[in-house]
């Protein structure tokens, strides 16, 4: 996984609680450009935790990240923002505004305070929404929208940030399966012009074909890290997530899916 | 008839022994109508009072109270002073003879009812519910009347020395307002009667007093016309500085503060004579620019009892100082106080 | 709604608000007690400006008089409507008001104390010169104003990052306490009726009787509050997602909100000082514009200081043409059109209070 380039590096990252419990222990990540990295990982192992670090939103007890070299807890927030992008699972509050509005604000980081938006400005945010499949939606109300094509916006957003890293939280968490394989889509599109992609997600088998690198995650430590087919090791996918489980090697993927006999 | 114990009741004479014993229903029947009868004798006020009691202990709760009070009775007739009113008074400066005299803090029933008075004088706006405790107690309470004029105080005066037993020095008293109020009137009809205008102020908006007010009243005895009242104004209403500015009257009347404070410039008066001097809108109102403000004592500039005729005279000679000051040196007249 | 077309509605409505201020201000000079109108109201504004000699001194008093008035009356609507609309962006919640930061309360308890002073019941051992005495009340109520929020956000603050929830709670507690004081000051003074009427009388607002130092006191207060306007527009429009979100995108939040508090409570307290306790502005005005014009505190900010004004002193027009001179004291008239306004508010939007 070690390329030349290394973007984005987390080292030996801790996050203990003031309890003493450690939601992070030790977690050590290299990604390049053009790179996407999916952690996967049963429910608290610390998967938001440890995106959150990432993305500089949460200051680690121990450890450091850094992009490009430079450790993200020195930089200030718009400095932070035009470096790494963050994408929300969902948004504590929906604003009623318009997607382009939306959109725009992801230039924040861009956008001179005295001057306003530009036309580069604007230029990403067409881009963002034709690239992410929403250009039809600008004029439409955020509130307005379905689950998935919030998402998309979300991620448009995201892309119109123009930062070489981008963060995603669980993406597809209430999305049907065109949905995910669009989103899944999209952000490989997004890694292929050369940013760094890391997400969270329990889409296993799609995560197989569409990232580089897979890390598992369980309890904060980091149990597996690499190519999707050296991690989602049927022995080791049962003994971290139980043995209702069918997995089967397809399409250069792994097909992950949960199965049981029920009743 | 068997002999047995024979109680008056308003029932009537009963044989009650007779009644226990042959008819126990009956009898249990008549005495809770007897038990009625003598608790809603309890109850009710006693109404006009006795010709023959005297009040020997009397408690006044307001400051008109204090001031019928006071001028009607001995000292030690008093049996306490309201605290906080005692201020507003013609006691506020304690002479000797009320040194030792109680005091009490509110009005409230049980302070006063601790105190063991026979009669308290009240005011007809203080707290209800305390009187009617009172009343229930068995305390007589006198309601002054609303003082409207001299000859409400007068009336009030009469009825207040008849209850107390001092008839006589209340005509006394009453006789001696008639004079003080003759000469008054002799005074201000012997020359023009100057427009004045009652002012209040803390530097909020400012407030007048029109007709049918005390104060008002107290400007007309004391030969002023009151500018506000003829302009229309009834009782207590706001007056912005335009609006005083379009009264422009000759003279302006003031309350002094009941605790004036330090001051180096010496006659500094209360806070309203402070607006009136230091706004710059009113600084050419004619009042204003000839120092024609007459600040009373706040104890009189609020009374509500027969003490308006000594606030008329008090306003009357100040009116009469600054008539003569503007006589003898046309450029130089300060504000008087008290 | 067109973005282009929002801000071109924006603009036109931002000029029409100027237009009506103007003609309100001098509809506002040219109504008084005293029957002076017209042509020599007209010369003696013009001689405020020193364009014409002026009238005689009480007239020329009286044209003073009014255009303070107007001016005060213009000033104060217009802080109080950006305070409102920055403490909304600031809450993320349209219920917002300045008073929420502690601004009303604290100002309240320095009138009082200035009343006191004033009244002689508390001795300051210092001489109070007639013109120091006159600006004792609202340079108290300023002081007053602003010591309430600088501790509301202190102690918000205490323990590190200054949720907007800590803010909203403190700022409850701290109003509670501050009323506290003050009914015991009403209480306490029951018995100096002279002081207690004036801190009563205090508390309905007084646009009479306003003098030059009122009006340029709020006009200061609303200039330095709308100077910070451009350093948290743009900001506060990303806080509507969520601060987390709003941090993620770059934003420095704890920046964000320290300027928009003191923005507010500096607008907010000047306003007090200058014309007592007047509610409700600073929760319609902005709703207004919501409701007519736009969401964007890009552009809600700016058209709320002209939107306020025309507000406060349309009400002040209307109510003296309509009731004649002095009826009703700005407070009392805003609390009677402000409260069933809220209601109407509340029920418009009960819909989407689960969401809050």
């Amino acid at each position: 996984m070690s390329t030349p380039s290394t973007r984005l590096e987390a080292r030996a990252l801790v996050l203990a609680y003031p309890s003493g419990a450690r939601a992070l222990d030790g977690v050590n990540l290299k990604l390049a450009s053009g790179e996407m990295l999916a952690i996967v990982g049963p429910n608290g192992a610390g998967k938001s935790t440890l995106l959150r670090c990432l993305a500089g939103l949460l200051a680690p007890t121990a450890g450091a990240v850094e992009i490009d070299g430079a450790p993200l807890g020195a930089l200030r927030p718009l400095e932070r923002a035009r470096r790494v992008a963050y994408v929300p699972q969902y948004l504590s509050a929906v604003p009623d505004v318009l997607v382009e509005d939306f959109v725009l604000g992801g230039r924040y980081a861009h956008i001179d305070r005295w001057r306003g938006p530009t036309r580069a400005d604007l230029e990403a945010v067409d881009a963002a929404l034709s690239a992410c499949g929403v250009a039809e939606l600008r004029e439409r109300l955020l509130t307005e929208l379905s689950g998935g094509q919030r998402q998309r916006v979300l991620l448009a957003r995201a892309a119109a940030q123009s930062a070489p890293v981008i963060v995603v939280d669980e993406p597809t968490a209430a999305l049907d399966p065109a949905h995910q394989v669009a989103v899944f889509g999209l952000l490989a599109s997004l890694a292929r012009e050369g940013r760094c992609v890391v997400l969270a997600t329990h889409e296993l088998s799609l995560a197989s074909r569409a990232a580089d690198a897979i890390a598992l995650l369980v309890c904060g430590r980091l149990r597996a890290v690499g190519a999707p087919r050296e991690v989602l090791q049927p022995a080791l996918l049962r003994e971290v997530y139980g043995p209702d489980l069918l997995i089967e090697a397809r399409d250069g993927g792994v097909l992950v899916a949960p199965w049981a006999r029920l009743g | 008839m068997p002999t047995g114990p024979r109680l008056p009741s308003v029932a009537g004479s009963f044989d009650l022994f007779h009644l226990t014993f042959r008819a126990p229903r009956r009898a249990a029947l008549l005495g809770l109508a007897a038990l009625t009868a003598l608790c809603a004798c309890q109850r009710e006020a006693p109404g006009a009072p006795p010709a023959a009691t005297r009040a020997v202990r009397v408690i006044p709760t307001s400051a008109s109270a204090v001031d019928f009070a006071s001028a009607l009775l001995e000292p030690e007739r008093i049996v306490a002073l309201p605290e906080q009113a005692l201020e507003y008074s013609v006691l506020h400066t304690l002479p000797a003879s009320f040194a030792s005299t109680a005091r009490f803090d509110v009005y409230l029933a049980e302070p006063i009812l601790a105190l063991g008075p026979d009669l308290v004088l009240a005011d007809a706006f203080q707290a209800p519910e305390t009187t009617q405790r009172l009343v229930q107690a068995g305390v007589e309470v006198f309601t002054l009347p609303v003082i409207g004029s001299w000859r409400d105080a007068c009336a009030a005066l009469l009825q207040l020395g008849e209850r107390f037993g001092r008839a006589e020095r209340a005509r006394e008293l009453c006789a001696e307002l008639d004079a003080r109020v003759a000469r008054l009137e002799q005074r201000a009809s012997s020359g023009p009667r100057p427009r004045a205008v009652v002012y209040s102020s803390f530097g909020g908006v400012g407030s007048t007093a029109g007709a049918d007010t005390t104060i008002g009243d107290v400007l007309r005895l004391a030969g002023l016309d009151n500018a506000a009242a003829l302009a229309g104004r009834t009782g207590h209403s706001d007056l912005s500085f335009e609006a005083l500015i379009a009264l422009d009257p000759e003279l302006i009347v003031v309350s002094a503060p009941l605790k004036a404070p330090p001051s180096a410039q010496g006659d500094l008066g209360g806070a309203s004579e402070r607006v009136l001097l230091s706004s710059p809108a009113l600084a050419e109102l004619r009042a204003v620019r000839e120092r024609r403000i007459v600040a009373l004592p706040a104890w009189l500039f609020a009374t509500n009892s027969f003490e308006i005729v000594r606030a008329a005279e008090l306003l009357r000679e100040q009116v009469d100082l600054l008539a003569a000051d503007s006589a003898a040196t046309p450029a130089d007249a300060g504000s008087r106080a008290r | 709604m067109n973005p282009r077309s929002e801000r071109k509605r924006a603009w036109i409505l931002g000029v029409l608000l100027v237009a009506a201020l103007f003609a309100l201000l001098l509809k506002s000079a040219a109504l008084g007690p005293s029957g002076l109108r017209g042509a020599s109201v007209a010369r003696g504004l013009l001689a405020i400006v020193g364009l014409t000699p002026p009238l005689e001194p009480n007239h020329q008093a009286i044209v003073e008089l009014r255009a303070w008035r107007g001016l005060c009356a213009a000033g104060v609507g217009g802080a109080l409507a950006l305070a409102g609309a920055l403490v909304q962006g600031m809450f993320r919640n349209p219920l917002a008001s300045p008073s929420l930061i502690g601004v009303t309360g604290g100002a309240s308890l320095g009138a009082a104390l200035g009343f006191l002073i004033l009244g002689g019941v508390v001795p300051t051992g210092l001489a109070l010169g007639a013109a120091w005495s006159a600006l004792l009340v609202p340079t108290l109520a300023f002081a007053g104003a602003a010591a309430t929020t600088a501790v509301v956000a202190l102690v918000a603050a205490l323990h590190g990052r200054t949720s907007v929830t800590s803010l909203l709670l403190v700022g409850i507690a701290v109003n509670l306490c501050v009323a506290g004081l003050f009914a015991a000051i009403q209480y306490l003074t029951l018995a100096e009726w002279e002081v207690g009427k004036a801190i009563l009388a205090w508390t309905f607002g007084a646009l009479d009787d306003r003098s030059a130092a009122h009006a340029a006191t709020v006009w200061i207060g609303l200039t330095l509050a709308a100077l910070c306007v451009p350093l948290v527009a743009r900001e506060l429009d990303l806080f509507r997602s969520g601060e987390d979100d709003a941090q993620a995108l770059g934003v420095d939040t704890r920046r964000v909100k320290t300027i928009a508090l003191v923005a507010s409570s500096l607008a907010a307290s000047a306003a007090v000082a200058a014309a007592g306790q007047i509610g409700f502005v600073g929760l319609v005005v902005p709703h207004l514009l919501r409701l007519t014009c736009t969401s964007n505190y890009r552009l809600l900010l700016w058209l709320s200081i002209p939107a306020g004004a025309v507000f406060l002193l349309g009400a002040d027009v209307l109510q003296r043409i309509v009731l004649g001179d002095g009826v009703l004291q700005p407070g009392v008239m805003m609390s009677l059109v402000g409260g069933p306004f809220f209601l109407f508010l509340l029920l418009r939007q009960r819909r989407e209070i689960a969401h809050w």
